[in-house]
């Protein structure tokens, strides 16, 4: 075995040329692989983290039948027993009751239709890293009368600036029109562009007092140290009460479901047609260094080399090119990718393009240590595969008419 | 007993089409410690019979017995392992692995033999020894001359002691002075490691200094000379 080690070595550096060609096919298209890989998966997850702390948390709970009616009247009836089975929960980050009214908002020049979000702040902070987006202003001004928080991009088709004034109409709980005036405290900017042109945010305590009831919350957003754990958590919650509907982000937003579920498919269908490429590269590199030896390998096998050592000399060289090759490559991945994990790679230039389809102008690759093993496996076992016609190829040969001249 | 016997050893080519007969009713016996050449013009079938007797290719009548046992009916493996561990090979050319020095290349059938490694060692260094390249342990082949490679190939042929070692044309693309030398180290080991050389060639100062030579015309017998001392 050492024998046969020794000599596929010696092998990979006899057409240095040919071999380094394959190596740094190997390693490019492996480094190209992991960059794609981390930037996917960064971008997968800065959408996850976006979406849910912005305003999804991992887990909501509603009122039954608010989710498909938005009925303002459709309070939380559970709301005495909630807050204790919450504290129960081992993976608890944090909760937020939260008082929703659909509506409409109107300045002078423009007027449309809009979530109101009545938030509180101290509970918000404990779920939510929402303030970030803020891009002017002070976020629910305390010192200011029925303060409001509305994106960039609704500031600008309703013409007002910070400290304009916006007039809200929604029905109360008894199914009263109501309207009141609200002062824009600032301005926020997400990463998604629908969701800036559908919500906006007042305090808690001013939206419920124009509803007409003190504890009147339409929605209980919790957020837990693991969002695997959601759907499990959320089923358990259910259970415990009756009046409520309890949801994780899986079925709250089905379109983050698939990005997660099948961002990871879709990174291997990548790699896969990476590794195609390259088993087609290895596989004919390989076969041309048979042809070359012929009368060589016919030598060894007159002398009386066993077939499978024969085969296994080309596999092993193909193993040394392709673990080379892969090493480097994936040292090159995550040189590159934790280049750009801190600074991220900025892709402000598309901002906007990006903003459209829900996704972050600066990107932070995300290179996990599974994925890397399961690359560096990948690399090897290809190599083994698209070796094993060559060495075929090999052990073919019949040693008499190998050694005639 | 003879080491090696062909028994009515044909060998005919392309059997069904237009049959090539290469071999025709060979008889011969070889016994050990033999310093043979096999002659005859081109085509007569000298690699046929060597390629017979050292495994590498099957009859298509008859019998090639090696002390006795028949090697066309060994299975293909058995047949490489016998190859391996009892017929010594030195060929025209592509005879040694470019990639390693001549030790190494020596080593090589020892160490697929599973030697010991301090034995491999001192085998493979006394035999290059013998075939006088003690300072030519470490080069590798393209820094050797075409004589001294195949010096090594015969080196490495002797060296894990074979039943016996089979030449197709060792000389063949050696100058005539380095054709006399490779020849005066195999007689040389003929005698000192009483080992068994069988080799085929062209080249008449190569037969004279044969002990018995073997001519063959169309494939067949034509005369079988063994000379005295
Ligand atoms: N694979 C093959 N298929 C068909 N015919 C073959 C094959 N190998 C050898 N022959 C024929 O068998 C005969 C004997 O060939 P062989 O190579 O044994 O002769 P040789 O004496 O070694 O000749 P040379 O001196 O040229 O090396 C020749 O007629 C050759 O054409
Ligand atoms: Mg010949």
């Amino acid at each position: 075995m050492k024998t046969l080690l020794l000599l596929s070595w010696k092998n990979v550096w006899r057409n240095r040329t040919r071999s380094f060609a394959l190596m740094l096919a190997i390693t490019l298209g492996i480094a190209a692989g992991l960059i794609m890989f981390g930037l996917m998966a960064g971008m997968i997850l800065q959408r996850f983290e976006g979406l849910v702390q912005n305003q999804l948390a991992h887990i909501q709970i509603h009122e039954n039948n608010y989710l498909s009616e938005q009925e303002n009247s459709l309070i939380i009836q559970d709301l005495y027993q909630i807050k204790p089975i919450l504290d129960t929960i081992s993976s608890l980050e944090g909760y937020a009751f939260r008082t929703i009214s659909n509506g409409m908002i109107a300045s002078g020049y423009y007027s449309s239709g809009i979530k109101i979000m009545g938030l509180d702040k101290k509970e918000e902070a404990s779920i939510s890293r929402f303030p970030e987006n803020i891009t002017d202003g002070t976020y629910l001004n305390d010192s200011i009368r029925n303060p409001i928080v509305i994106s960039q991009r609704l500031a600008k088709k309703l013409r007002v600036q910070i400290g304009g004034r916006l007039v809200l109409t929604f029905q109360d709980l008894d199914g009263n029109i109501t309207s009141s005036a609200f002062r824009v405290s600032s301005l926020y900017r997400t990463s998604n562009a629908n969701f800036d042109d559908a919500n906006v945010m007042v305090k808690r305590d001013d939206l419920q007092q124009l509803l007409g009831n003190n504890e009147a919350f339409h929605q209980v957003a919790i957020l837990l140290t693991d969002h695997t754990k959601a759907a499990e958590v959320a089923m358990a919650l259910d259970l415990k009460l009756p009046n409520s509907e309890v949801r994780s982000w899986e079925s709250l937003s089905p379109e983050l479901r698939i990005l997660v579920e099948q961002g990871g498919f879709i990174m291997y269908v990548f790699m896969i047609i990476i590794l195609l490429g390259l088993a087609f590269g290895i596989l004919n590199t390989m076969l041309m260094a048979v042809f070359e030896r012929i009368q060589e390998l016919g030598m060894l096998m007159s002398l009386g080399m066993q077939k499978a050592k024969i085969a296994s000399m080309i596999i092993l060289e193909t193993i040394f090119i392709a673990i080379i090759g892969g090493v480097v490559g994936i040292g090159l991945g995550i040189l590159i990718t934790k280049s750009f994990e801190t600074k991220g790679l900025d892709l402000s230039g598309f901002a906007d393009a990006l903003a459209e389809f829900g996704y972050e102008a600066i990107i932070y690759p995300e290179l996990g240590t599974e994925d890397i093993v399961i690359t560096l496996l990948l690399v090897f076992a290809t190599s083994i595969l698209s070796a094993i016609i060559p060495a075929l190829r090999a052990v073919q040969l019949n040693p008499a008419e190998a050694v005639r001249k | 007993m003879p080491i090696i016997q062909t028994k009515k050893l044909y060998k005919i080519y392309n059997e069904d089409t237009i049959p090539v007969y290469a071999l025709k009713d060979l008889n011969l016996d070889f016994e050990v410690g033999e310093f043979t050449t096999i002659v005859g013009p081109s085509g007569s079938g000298k690699t046929t019979l060597l390629n017979m007797i050292g495994g590498l290719d099957v009859p298509t009548r008859g019998s090639v017995l090696v002390d006795g046992t028949d090697i066309s009916t060994l299975k293909k493996n058995q047949v490489i392992n016998f190859r391996l561990h009892h017929i010594g090979f030195v060929f025209q050319s592509y005879n040694l692995i470019p990639v390693l020095t001549a030790l190494e290349n020596v080593s090589l059938i020892m160490e697929l033999q599973n030697r010991e490694k301090k034995e491999i060692r001192e085998r493979a260094i006394h035999v290059l020894e013998e075939v006088g390249l003690a300072d030519k342990l470490n080069s590798r082949p393209s820094e050797l001359s075409g004589g001294q490679q195949q010096r090594v190939a015969v080196a490495r042929a002797l060296a894990s002691r074979p039943k016996y070692v089979l030449a197709d044309e060792p000389t063949a693309n050696l100058d005539s002075k380095s054709a006399m030398n490779l020849l005066d180290i195999m007689a040389r080991l003929n005698k000192d490691e009483s080992m068994t050389f069988i080799f085929s060639t062209h080249d008449q100062r190569v037969i004279e200094r044969a002990r018995r030579v073997v001519t063959l015309v169309d494939g067949a017998l034509y005369e079988d000379l063994k000379k005295e001392g």
